[in-house]
């Protein structure tokens, strides 16, 4: 998920708006005897903190490779309960990933989510001996809120030092800004544009829309409320030409 | 019984041409024509997109019957399928993620992080060559855990496997690890880059931040340097963990 890095249409003005949250297991340490804990304790304190998407949220619109039998189970339980079937399901991936991930929308959800993290689950993972790291992706402001909050100081930055080569190919800044929301790249940008379309045919809202464009991936880390905001901006524009 | 292809593709006999599936894909290779939707193979990079839908009420997109080295596609290009050689889902790797616990880049060290394909366009490996061959000729070569590192013949030229070239990718991430003192070089490599690549690349650095955890972009590259308003931060929960454990 390198790509939060690479998260286009964010300006330095944009603060609070957004913020990613990676948790990972290293590679070496996956078979960890107990490890699976520490990241079941994770997503729990993720949900508990109101993310505004997070991985698999709503995994009804994809089928989940290994499931089987349990993902209609699931699908049945998500229509009557969905707070209890997400947890399910972050439940199974916290066992089965080494990675979960999310976004905020408020800065104060994100702060104390963090701080939390910080506190008990930090050392008990010191204790115990499991790695697991947290990386957050968005402004470098917002990140630091972040770690002062919790006492923390930032580790490793990854800078995005923009596109290179054939740049002539790739679509307008703002079909960008939503293309490379999705963790995986799976957007397409004719996806894009069609639900440009629909808004601007008046048979879509720009939330529908922004709901609809995460579906592709499970990263889970599509701002949906960002996302709205960008295809009204793009439904107001006038049609590309062909 | 009749062979599953060995690509993802539409079974004409249940598809209506509704073309509900055409826009989902992000390599713009399905197509409606005569009331048939088709997949054109050599730009599908198995992505899964489609398969996975549900937007298809027939059930007429089905996957393929994978076989070397249209297999690596997927890996390359599906978040859901596990690459065997780094344990982790799809392309990825450990990068920053990871170094708080891991020290993958070290003090005094740039991560540098290429991906090749994104955004929109794909990645044909030919290009992840002229890459991997850009960074041989300077004496830089891809760390251990990386996925094309065992797609590599010669590693002094950085030179992949010639059977994979054509394959095309959603992305392709490259890593390499210099010293801060080579930051002027590498600006140099990426200039050459951007001139003979011939698809788009995204250029990640990785840095350690300083002892108060601010960032050290401008140190490293001078003042003039670009990046885009975002970072990605490993805040340091992990810190000294495994190294208590020794």
């Amino acid at each position: 998920m390198t790509h939060s890095s690479q998260r286009r249409g964010l300006e330095t003005t944009d603060r609070c708006k957004e913020l990613c949250i990676i948790g990972m297991i290293p590679k070496s340490q996956f078979n960890r005897r107990g490890i699976k804990s520490a990241m079941r304790r994770l997503a729990r304190t993720m949900l508990d903190h109101q993310p505004n998407n997070f991985i698999f949220r709503d995994f009804t619109e994809i089928t989940i490779p290994n499931l089987g039998a349990a993902q209609n189970l699931l699908e049945w339980l998500h229509k009557r309960r969905p707070e209890l079937s997400n947890r399910i399901i972050l439940w199974i991936l916290a066992h089965t990933r080494s990675g979960l991930s999310g976004v905020y929308t408020d800065l104060d959800a994100a702060k104390a989510l963090i701080t939390e993290l910080a506190g008990d689950w930090r050392s008990r993972n010191q204790q115990k001996g499991y790695p697991v790291s947290i990386v957050l992706s968005g402004l470098p402001e917002d990140v630091r809120a972040c770690c002062q909050a919790a006492g923390l100081t930032e580790h490793t930055f990854l800078h995005s030092l923009d596109v290179f080569g054939s740049v002539e190919e790739l679509p307008p800044e703002e079909e960008l800004a939503l293309i490379t929301m999705c963790g995986h790249g799976l957007i397409a940008a004719g996806r894009v544009r069609h639900l440009a379309e629909r808004i601007r045919k008046g048979k879509l809202t720009p939330e529908a829309a922004a709901e609809e464009i995460w579906k592709p991936c499970v990263c889970g880390i599509v701002n949906r409320e960002r996302a709205a905001e960008i295809f009204s901006r793009l439904a107001s524009q006038p049609e590309p030409e062909a | 019984m009749s062979e599953r292809p060995g690509h993802c593709h539409i079974d004409s006999t249940r598809c209506v041409g509704c073309g509900l599936c055409v826009t989902l894909c992000p390599m713009n290779a399905i197509t409606v024509e005569d009331g048939t939707a088709s997949i054109d193979a050599d730009e599908c990079v198995e992505c899964g997109v489609c398969t996975r839908s549900r937007a298809c009420r027939y059930s007429a997109i089905q996957p393929g019957d994978l076989k070397w080295p249209r297999q690596l596609r997927a890996l390359f290009s599906n978040p859901l399928a596990k690459f065997k050689d780094t344990q982790i889902y799809g392309r990825g790797t450990e990068e920053t993620k990871t170094n708080d616990s891991q020290n993958i880049y070290g003090e005094g060290e740039i991560g540098v992080i290429i991906e090749l394909g994104r955004p929109v366009l794909g990645t044909r490996m030919a290009e992840a060559e002229r890459v991997t061959r850009k960074f041989a000729e300077h004496g830089y070569q891809l760390p251990e855990n990386n996925p094309v590192r065992s797609m590599i013949v010669d590693h002094d030229a950085g030179t992949l496997r010639p059977d994979i070239l054509q394959e095309k990718a959603l992305s392709c991430l490259l890593e390499f690890v210099m010293p801060e003192s080579a930051a002027e070089e590498l600006i140099a490599i990426l200039e050459e880059l951007d001139r003979e690549v011939q698809t788009v690349f995204n250029v990640c650095v990785a840095i350690r931040a300083d002892a108060q955890g601010r960032p050290r972009l401008q140190e490293v590259f001078g003042s003039d340097i670009h990046s885009i308003p975002s970072v990605k931060v490993n805040i340091g929960m992990a810190r000294g963990i495994i190294e208590a454990q020794k």
